[in-house]
């Protein structure tokens, strides 16, 4: 399919490679304003406390400024605005005297340097009325229990917030109770997944600059630059068109900057206050305190009939949130949609319960609660699988969801039928090149290390997109202009997590100009001077902010279309445009007749000249879909049966992105999702001290366990295919990939597991200690 | 909490030439001091505010701490040598175990980290540990009050707590001769544990072995117990129990999984010693 494209589907250096290889890329701690001040933020020792009284005298008498939460508007706010107002939970102020977990912000200075800031912060008095905590969600839930929210603001409205209880979403389709009495074989199980930091390279950071005219400029970490204005408008009272977001590489993420980082409004607090810029870049153990994975109680049972068909399933998923409600109720919602999206399920019954804890907030991590699903339902419906002797493919193929059925996006509001669907040619094609057929049974593997080979498909959604508006917004805007040399300016506040987004976006555009890639460059890019754009988030980059991207580049090109038509008396419809790269040009001509040529260059140039204005266009697009990206994984892993270690050994991965933008950073992402998965499965977990609310780590990276390069497989021992299929809604045929790429990783691994050993570990990470006690559990028996 | 990307806490600096300085400066200073090599846990340990010394003296810029001479049949190395050049050195051709040890260690800190460091720091798990001890290392400590050599295995006294007066500095470690003959074998499980063993063999029988542990344990040890089971005897199945038993012995009843674990590392590590001795 991509053959027909001079730009799309080729590989390509992309333009942020160099800089980030020779460290010249700027990120938001590179960033130096003359006179500005360090900030840092004091932070509660205790998991549950109310502060009774905080001096900050000391440290303002060696000339630090000091912020407390007498400092802060009061308003409660929501840092995550991806969610209508009506599903956006506001609990928590800029500081606060009711800290909820250690670690959470109480008061915060600036000084001339860092050193000075970190000594004025401990010069600052508090006095602490320690509250009992409570750090498990089901006991949370019980009465009687420390109440960590008495109440919240939705929609301008107190809410009263009982049994720690954050949100409940309930989901039930046709009739289970019957459907389970229709099965042939009813399993049940309960999984526990980890609760994993996000290890982005760059901890959260903001630059806060106080302008003249009231407002405020600002760099920041973040997924969404137009979010972050918002919100420090809407809780400063400061008009949008004073406060200028710049958008600036993001070192990161993994989707902890999907919501507005903790330490923006404190800095614009601090800068406000001292009337001076202040930068503030938080460290790794404060980074540690502030976000992780979503960790679930997922309980599920599963009916089947003899052949595999499954007529019911009923799942209850608690989730541990930590202190802060950031997007709770869209969590719940989208995990339900995971599961109906996963299997054709004629009765079903979902129950999801958010729990606060005096832990630290979790949000939003690649997947998205889909990773989570996946690890119960797919190791599950293997079980099924084995016990009815049926190979756990056909079980598959029997029923998962594809072509003509309708798939929930993002919660049950956001959904669209599928149009487009490699699963049958990708599992086919991966189970013939991992050898599946020849795996073998685990009671006939013998000696002490095993292999075995395990098989997990997921997707998941691109974009929050749908025929209607749901719960989530989710459109995106950027203006294209030609300049005078025929280059073009990509002014779009998009970010890019690391993935390639950007660059896949430039390529869009120009495969859409017909100019070679060398002529797009991205613009600098900031709040006041691009249109909105919701975030980069829900695997939305390629398929919304690249198809919004194509549709103003077209504009762009009706337009230039039309000026060359003046200049080469040939009607508009009737031109084409080739890149040129001897050139370095555009050039547009009209096929079969010669003479008829010109480049991009002179029509902008005859443009200005003539004063016919700019060839710009600046447009906002809405997908009116959220199309699947499919992934398939075979993995085969190497059990240690006498020590619990399990090595990854060999991997077959297939992907339906649809088209493919760029080879090499569709491989790299799958590559590096597969990692990022294999460690999440495997060894992550941040822990918490019962007594006092801490991290067992203390939020040292160094502490916390994580695979490193020499504990996975080979690059070359990992084989990766793309799917041949065409998203008609997507740009050039487009879907996402960068979430489906994570989210069959642990059940892939549990599955492999299984095959080697025999036995199922459902709780997560999957330690060596615990595949060894499940082992000789199974020996036992 | 702590500030990892700065050094809070002020200290004073010192760069000595030579190892009179450098004892000089640590008979001045004493506890208040510390000897800075490779940094790669004294670093570390100052950003996380464990120790907050008020005098740093950093060894590097010695240069007879940084070379690997042969004196008689003994190799000796500078304390300050890093494990990379640990890793390409002649002279330790002779010691694959060593070798195999200092593999593992990440890139990173094997740039940077240093051999008399590794000691010094006395972490259970330290890389070197178990294979030095295993070849009976020696170690050369020197105050202004003058010097002495000590088996390595007198060093390590407890978990991160070495024997060293506070004005002693680590200079060299002497590593003796193997045996003619004998076999060696290093193996670890990453983080949990460690064996090192040397062998020499009489036919069925062990003449002579040497077996040291180190990992989840309290400190890197010679498992005495285990030898003196082994040497003199016939190395089966039986020896190899009761040896793992004294093995055992050493580890923590409560900590199950290295319990488990060492029961699989031990015989095989001591087997593959025992293959390769002639």
């Amino acid at each position: 399919m991509a053959t027909q494209y001079h730009t799309v589907g080729k590989p390509s250096i992309r333009k942020d490679a160099i800089p980030k290889a020779t460290g010249q890329e700027k990120f938001t701690c590179d960033v130096v304003i003359p006179g500005m001040l360090y900030g840092r933020i004091l932070r509660s020792k205790y998991p549950h406390a109310r502060i009774k009284r905080i001096d900050t005298s000391k440290a303002e008498a060696m000339g630090a400024i000091c912020i407390t939460f007498e400092d802060v508007p009061k308003a409660k706010y929501n840092e995550r605005i991806v969610s209508v107002p009506s599903a956006t939970f506001k609990d928590r102020t800029v500081l606060t005297n009711k800290p909820l977990h250690v670690g959470e912000a109480i008061a915060a200075v600036a000084a001339e340097t860092e050193e000075k800031a970190e000594k004025a912060l401990r010069l600052i008095e508090v006095e602490y009325e320690p509250l009992e905590p409570v750090f498990d969600p089901i006991a949370a839930m019980k009465p009687g229990k420390p109440s960590l929210h008495d109440s919240i603001i939705l929609q301008d409205k107190v809410v009263e917030i009982k049994n720690n209880i954050a949100a409940k979403v309930e989901i039930s389709e046709g009739d289970v109770e019957k459907g389970f009495r229709e099965a042939d074989i009813v399993i049940e199980g309960t999984a526990r997944t980890s609760r994993v930091y996000h290890t982005q390279l760059e901890t959260k950071s903001a630059v806060v600059v106080p302008e003249p005219n009231g407002g405020v400029t600002i760099w920041t970490t973040t997924q969404t630059i137009h979010n972050c204005r918002i919100l420090i408008g809407e809780i400063f009272g400061i008009p949008l068109n004073k406060v200028n977001v710049k958008k600036i590489s993001l070192g990161g993420s993994f989707g902890s900057s999907i919501q507005m980082n903790s330490v923006l409004p404190i800095t614009v607090a601090l800068a406000l206050k001292a009337k001076r810029p202040v930068k503030m870049c938080t460290t790794r153990e404060e980074d540690m305190y502030d976000h992780c994975r979503y960790p679930m109680i997922l309980k599920y049972k599963l009916g089947a009939k003899k052949d595999g068909r499954l007529v019911a399933g009923e799942m209850e998923v608690i989730v541990d949130i930590g202190a802060h409600n950031i997007q709770a109720y869209p969590l719940l919602g989208c995990t339900a949609g995971w599961l109906v999206s996963l299997y054709k399920m004629p009765n079903l019954k979902f129950v999801g319960k958010a729990v606060y804890t005096n832990k630290a907030p979790a949000c939003a991590m690649q997947g998205f609660g889909n990773p989570q699903v996946n690890f119960i339902a797919q190791t599950m419906m293997n079980e099924v699988a084995e016990k009815l002797g049926l190979d756990p493919i056909e079980v598959e193929l029997k029923n998962y969801v594809g072509l003509g059925d309708v798939f929930w996006g993002q919660g049950p509001t956001v959904r669209s039928v599928i149009r487009s669907c490699g699963v049958e040619e990708l599992i086919k094609k991966g189970a013939e090149m991992i050898g599946w057929k020849n795996r073998g049974r685990p009671q006939d593997k013998k000696g002490d290390i095993v292999r075995g080979i395990g098989m997990a498909r997921g997707f998941h959604t691109s974009s929050a997109g749908g025929p209607m508006a749901g719960e989530a917004v989710d459109f995106s805007g950027a203006m294209i202009k030609i300049n005078e040399d025929g280059t073009v300016d990509v002014i779009a506040p998009l970010q890019d997590m690391g993935g390639g987004a950007l660059e896949a976006g430039l390529k869009i555009v120009a495969e859409t100009l017909g100019v070679p890639l060398d002529c797009v460059e991205l613009a600098p890019t900031d709040t006041c001077n691009s249109v909105y754009d919701v975030c980069l988030h829900a695997t939305r980059g390629v398929y919304a902010g690249g198809g919004t991207l194509k549709k103003v580049a077209e504009q762009v090109r009706q337009k230039l279309l039309e000026f060359a038509s003046r200049i080469l008396g040939v009607y508009p419809h009737a031109l084409k445009i080739r890149p040129d790269e001897n050139l370095k040009q555009g050039v547009i001509y009209a096929e079969g007749i010669s003479g008829k040529e010109i480049t991009v260059k002179e029509v902008a140039a005859t443009a200005r000249n003539k004063n016919w204005g700019t060839i710009a266009a600046v447009d906002s697009l809405r997908q009116g879909q959220c199309p699947p990206a499919y992934t398939v994984y075979f993995v085969e892993v190497e059990v240690n049966k006498r020590t619990g270690e399990v090595k990854p050994v060999r991997a077959v991965i297939g992907a339906d992105c649809g088209t493919v933008i760029d080879p090499i950073y569709a491989v790299a992402q799958i590559h590096g999702s597969f990692y990022r998965g294999l460690s999440y499965v495997l060894c992550e977990d941040t822990k918490y001290k019962r007594r006092t609310g801490e991290l067992t780590n203390k939020g040292f990276l160094s502490g916390y366990n994580i695979l490193k390069a020499e504990d996975m497989p080979n690059p070359d021992d990992i084989q990766v295919f793309f799917a041949n299929t065409y998203e008609e809604t997507g740009p050039f045929g487009a879907k996402g990939i960068g979430e489906a790429a994570i989210n069959p990783v642990p059940a892939v691994v549990a599955n492999a597991i299984y095959n080697a050993i025999g036995v199922w570990i459902r709780e997560m990470p999957i330690t060596p200690e615990k595949v060894l006690k499940a082992l000789k559990e199974k020996g036992g028996n | 909490m702590v500030n990892t990307r700065i050094l809070v806490n002020e200290f004073e600096y010192f760069e000595p030439k030579t190892v009179a300085e450098a004892v000089d400066l640590l008979a001045r200073f004493g506890k208040e001091a510390k000897v800075l090599a490779g940094g790669t846990n004294l670093l570390v340990d100052m950003k996380l505010e464990k120790v907050s010394p008020k005098y740093l003296i950093y060894i590097g810029k010695i240069p007879e701490l940084r070379s690997i001479t042969r004196a008689g049949s003994d190799v000796i190395i500078g304390a300050n040598v890093t494990f990379f050049e640990m890793m390409k050195a002649a002279e330790l051709k002779d010691y694959p175990l060593l070798r195999e040890a200092i593999e593992s260690v990440q890139l990173e800190i094997k740039r940077m980290g240093t051999i008399g460091g590794n000691i010094c720091n006395a972490a259970p798990t330290a890389s070197a540990a178990p294979p030095l001890l295993a070849l009976e290392a020696k170690v050369k400590l020197v105050s202004k009050r003058g010097s002495r050599v000590i088996p390595l295995e007198e060093v390590f006294v407890g978990d991160r707590q070495t024997s060293l007066a506070p004005d002693e500095l680590l200079t060299e470690i002497h590593i003796p001769a193997l045996d003619g003959g004998c076999g060696t074998a290093f193996g670890e499980i990453k983080r949990k544990i460690k064996f090192a063993a040397v062998v020499s063999r009489q036919g069925d029988t062990c003449k002579r072995c040497r077996i040291a542990m180190g990992g989840d344990v309290e400190r890197p040890i010679r498992v005495r117990n285990a030898e003196s089971l082994l040497e003199g005897n016939r190395v089966d199945e039986n020896t190899v129990r009761s040896a793992c038993e004294a093995v055992l012995a050493e580890i923590d009843p409560e900590n199950w999984y290295v319990r488990e674990i060492a029961q699989y590392l031990f015989p095989k590590v001591l087997q593959e010693a025992w293959e390769r001795a002639r």
